[in-house]
């Protein structure tokens, strides 16, 4: 049949209506489109919106079955025990106190020589900082009753913000109350989804954790490997070719610390800042444990890598080691301090630090721009007499290692032989009490991304004296010997 | 009484009609032209834009972007110098502030202009000279009454700054404690501190942190974990928020302060078991705040655990304003409600507001204390509590449970009650909107429109008045709100000047939005007149 044929139908309808309805048969098309459209909403009208939330839900129980659900559902206890592994993983149970005549006293035992608080400049006993302190509690009392936003802010709060900022060498400072809430507040306040973050795979649990509630898209490097790093940075900038856009939205970002918290070795600072600004990051610096460790004057890695202040975009400390207070700080630009004062959760919505805190912080950091040259010089004599001492190559043969730069305060002891039980390091820790020497014993999360190998760890500090560390490498080098892995 | 008024289900219910257009508009003005503002500060290269124009000519992608630059830039920045007044002294009932260099920023201004007035060096030596009368004229400082802090005690302010243990502590055991905890061992006074905290509750254990914030954040996680359900108050603070995604459990909100939802919730989520793979939950875990601090609302704590107990759902409970702050003997919202500790699992609470030093407790069973010591972030990771601020503390809890052989304490939590009720009727009677319970220490005054927030902080600035405004995104678009805390150590005589303050400021910003339309639209004298029998104002 031709096609005229097939179409008779059609036309034969149109001239029939067009007669019965007294239109002219060009109107029809119109009123057919009008027709049409009127269906269509008449359609709509009827049918079920489209609604995928509700479309996602399951078929309804019944009541006999959600009773039945609901009559079977034994919960699991809420505080299981700990199973044997978590139970050795922990260190000794310890109290202890400290007298105002300089005797530290550890589970009733006194004279006890203390290699394992972070105190690096021996701040914490400062003369100066207590009586600033004292009268600072005299008038501002303890606490400050309140978030920094609801007159929770002293003048002594600014006042530590602007030493903090003269320290570092930028315009201003942010004073978070606590240092293991700072770098976690920092990056989700920078990195968003659809960011960039690389990091190294050894970084501190606080820093992990902030990557991890920024929601941003994170790489890791191996530990300190910078063509590692290097090639992840060229796959990422190369991925720019097929997508341009990405590289004008998408922030990104390089975190590393001054000296790593788990392994106590230093970041190369340089060859990162040198690779951030070829590939255009961004760089976040930890400097938890490198301030007033590292540097000719204690400045931290960018004096002791000799870096301009502007190359580092964001730094984070911990005011909690070598400062001897409480809190942490952020610095860089005025847009990156400003921004976390309505973006930094641990800021906002936390009570601010105690005032005397805030001194204390002040104090210690003057101090140390007036004395860090004397302060990290005794602090490396200290290491080296230390490590020289314990004498690490003897240590070797009996299967420990120890992790550390030679600069770093640090020292993190650990076996050759990974099946060495856990326990062990426990009562490592616990021959040294019984010998005097009060060491570390790190217990590290099952969360963490790369966990650490097992360890003790010593801390040298400038108030040891020679004595003390003669007497506690020998005491440390004498149970390791004895406790032969 | 406004016992007898019913607590209304939503804070919507009382929104005013024109005060909710007005308020749209407000925001619908600001936002137009902070867009204006910008393409101008874009087409020009001038303003706040500019150097943040300039300094992304490197080729990287801008460090701050999207709407919440835009408003903190052309909102927030408008009205900052509500917030982050600086204070010299304790944070007492009443308060030194320190006016800054440009005390009205209408204008986006650099950080340096908020600063105190006066160099700080200038601030020290005064300092030494001795404290300031009410009104200082020479300088700038201006003595105000503090309806802001959580001082809910008084313990902010003690005689002398701090008890003389306090001192004899930081002498002893220095100003910090330099290490992570469960390294190197607890010092004596945070172990005291955790007895007593245990004991002052009813529970067999206790673990102390060193942060309010950090207590909630790094400690969730080590008690749930993959497998298991959180269901959340919707109005929790952020700090759950953020140990509740730290986790890897899955999140579910619940209605504010509503047991029907929360038993819905629960009865769905054992019904449905875990998406995708439908296994029934692991455990499931109510998370909810004794008080919360804006709305000045203590939750409905005898239902929930009603509907907690039905399912065997476990109860986390964050006291963090309501230890001290409620309960005839300050031991929290149980004991307000008169429920047993036993039925409230975790207990946690801060001891920044009620005891006027810093950090926070999780109170529990000795399980799971031993649990949260050797697994979570806040054990492993975290510096421990300063010892002044555990032995302050400590004096405070002694006082508080009349260990001192004083009624002190005793007086204290009295005397809070009775001013926060005496306090809420005034203001009733004045016919400024609140929020919350008749009996709450915490009384938020509505004031909806954004313009408002800032008039409301300034004319009661002026006036010798240290108040909190808060508006979004700390509360929905439509609810900005003052924020009154009371403390015990208020006066009467405080309490009445204030009181004439704020119906002075309410009067002229328009806020009694529960008088009459009468009331509001024409002169008092008129209007008293006219409606004969109504209240009193």
């Amino acid at each position: 049949m031709s096609a005229r044929a097939l179409l008779h139908p059609v036309q034969e309808l149109r001239h029939m209506l067009a007669t019965s309805l007294n239109l002219s048969p060009a109107d029809i098309y119109y009123h057919a489109i009008e027709f049409a459209f009127l269906s269509l909403v008449i359609y709509l009208a009827l049918t079920r919106a489209y609604e995928p939330w509700n479309r996602a839900a399951p078929a309804q129980l019944t009541d006999a079955q959600v009773a039945e659900k609901l009559a079977a559902w034994k919960p699991a206890p809420l505080a299981a025990p700990l199973s044997q592994q978590e139970k050795d993983a922990l260190p000794l149970d310890l109290t202890t106190y400290h007298d105002a005549f300089g005797n530290f006293r550890v589970n009733g035992k006194d004279n006890v020589t203390d290699m394992a608080t972070c105190n690096f400049l021996g701040l914490l006993k400062d003369p100066t900082v207590e009586e600033k302190c004292l009268a600072t509690m005299k008038e501002y009392g303890c606490g400050a009753c309140g978030p920094r936003g609801f007159y929770g802010t002293t003048d002594i709060h600014l006042e530590c913000e602007e030493k903090i900022a003269a320290f570092s060498g930028t315009e201003t400072a942010i004073l978070y109350s606590f240092g293991s809430a700072t770098g976690n507040s920092t990056i989700p306040a920078f990195c968003k989804r659809g960011d960039l973050v690389v990091c190294d795979d050894s970084l501190n649990y606080s820093l992990q954790l902030g990557v991890k509630l920024s929601r941003a898209e994170a790489i890791r490097f191996k530990h300190n490997d910078m063509a590692d790093l290097e090639r992840i940075l060229k796959e990422v900038t190369d991925g720019d070719v097929a997508d341009p856009g990405r590289r004008k939205i998408q922030r990104r970002i390089i975190i590393v610390e001054g000296i790593y918290q788990n392994v106590g070795d230093l970041c190369p600072l340089d060859e990162v800042v040198a690779l951030k600004e070829k590939y255009l990051f961004r760089v976040m610096l930890d400097e938890s444990f490198s301030l007033g460790v590292l540097g000719k004057t204690g400045r931290g890695a960018l004096e002791h890598f000799g870096i301009k202040r502007e190359l580092v975009d964001i730094a984070t400390a911990d005011l909690g080691n070598a400062i001897a207070s409480v809190g942490g700080f952020c610095v860089g630009s005025e847009d990156v301090v400003k921004h976390q004062r309505l973006s930094g959760a641990g800021y906002c919505f936390s009570a601010s630090q105690p005032p005397f805190l805030a001194m204390a912080a002040s104090v210690a950091l003057d101090i140390v721009s007036e004395r860090g040259e004397t302060f990290v010089s005794r602090l490396r004599d200290n290491v080296d007499t230390f490590r020289k001492q314990l004498n690490i190559h003897s240590l070797k043969q009996a299967g420990w290692y120890v992790d550390g730069h030679q600069l770093s305060p640090l020292l993190h002891i650990r076996a050759y032989d990974d099946t060495l039980p856990l326990a062990t390091f426990t009562t490592l820790q616990k021959k040294c009490l019984d010998n005097d020497v009060l060491i570390a014993r790190p217990v590290y999360a099952q969360s963490e991304v790369n966990p650490p190998k097992p360890c003790v760890r010593v801390t040298v500090s400038v108030v040891h004296s020679e004595r003390e560390l003669q007497k506690a490498a020998t005491v440390i080098r004498q149970v390791l010997l004895s406790s032969r892995s | 009484m406004s016992a007898q008024k019913p607590t209304h289900e939503s804070v919507y219910a009382h929104l005013p009609y024109v005060a909710a257009l007005t308020t749209y508009l407000g925001y619908a003005v600001l936002i137009v032209f902070g867009h204006v503002r910008d393409f101008a500060g874009k087409l020009f290269c001038i303003g706040t834009l500019a150097h943040r124009i300039l300094g992304q000519r490197d080729g990287r992608a801008p460090l701050l972007s999207d709407f919440e630059d835009f408003y903190t830039r052309r909102l927030y920045l408008r009205i900052q110098d509500c917030w982050g007044r600086p204070i010299r002294g304790t944070a007492g009932a009443w308060i030194n502030v320190l006016e800054r260099v440009q005390e009205r920023a209408w204008s986006p201004v650099p950080e340096r202009s908020v600063r105190p007035y006066r160099t700080l060096a200038r601030v020290a030596q005064r300092s030494k000279a001795g404290r300031e009368g009410p009104t200082d004229p020479t300088g700038n400082v201006t003595r105000c009454l503090n309806l802001g802090s959580y001082n809910y005690l008084g313990y902010a302010e003690v005689p002398g700054g701090v008890h003389q243990s306090v001192r004899d502590v930081l002498r002893g055991a220095g100003v910090a404690a330099c290490d992570v905890a469960v390294s190197t061992g607890r010092s004596q006074v945070v172990r005291e501190l955790e007895a007593t905290v245990a004991e002052f509750l009813g529970k067999e254990a206790a673990f102390v942190v060193g942060m309010g914030f950090a207590t909630n954040s790094q400690i969730i996680p080590a008690i749930v974990g993959k497998g298991d359900l959180i269901l959340s108050d919707a109005l929790n603070h952020a700090s759950i928020v953020v140990g509740a995604r730290s986790s890897g459990a899955k999140i579910r909100t619940f209605e504010h302060n509503s047991a029907k939802s929360l038993d819905e919730m629960i009865r769905d989520a054992v019904a449905t078991g875990q998406p995708v793979t439908c296994k029934p939950w692991n455990r499931i875990l109510v998370v909810i705040e004794g008080m919360y601090s804006m709305e000045g609302e203590a939750c409905k704590l005898r239902e929930i655990v009603a509907v907690k107990k039905k399912y065997g759902a476990y109860l986390y409970l964050d006291e963090a304003h309501s230890i001290g702050a409620l309960g005839p003997t300050g031991r929290g919202v149980a004991e307000h409600h008169g429920i047993n500790p036993s039925d409230i699992d975790i207990m946690m609470g801060t001891f920044t507001k009620s005891f006027g030093a810093v950090g926070g407790y999780i109170a529990t069973s000795a399980a799971l204390v031993e649990r949260i010591r050797a697994l979570s972030a806040a054990s492993l990771y975290a510096s421990a509590m300063a010892p002044p601020c555990a032995q302050h503390i400590l004096w405070a809890f002694n006082q508080m449970a009349g260990k001192d052989g004083t009624g002190i304490g005793a007086g204290k939590i009295r005397a809070l009650r009775v001013n926060a009720i005496y306090f809420r009727e005034q203001l009733r009677k004045m016919g400024v909107q609140t929020l919350g319970d008749w009996d709450s220490p915490v009384i938020p005054i509505m004031l909806y429109n954004p313009a408002k927030i800032a008039a409301f902080s300034r004319e009661c600035y002026k006036r010798g008045l240290a108040v909190v405004v808060v508006g979004f995104p700390a509360t929905p678009l439509l609810l900005s709100r003052a924020r009154i805390c009371l403390s015990a150590a208020h006066t009467r005589e405080d309490l009445d000047w204030a009181l004439g303050v704020i119906d002075q400021v309410a009067e002229i910003i328009q806020i009694k939005y529960d008088r009459s339309l009468l009331h509001r639209v024409l002169p008092k004298a008129v209007s008293r007149l006219l409606v004969r029998g109504g209240d009193d104002v």
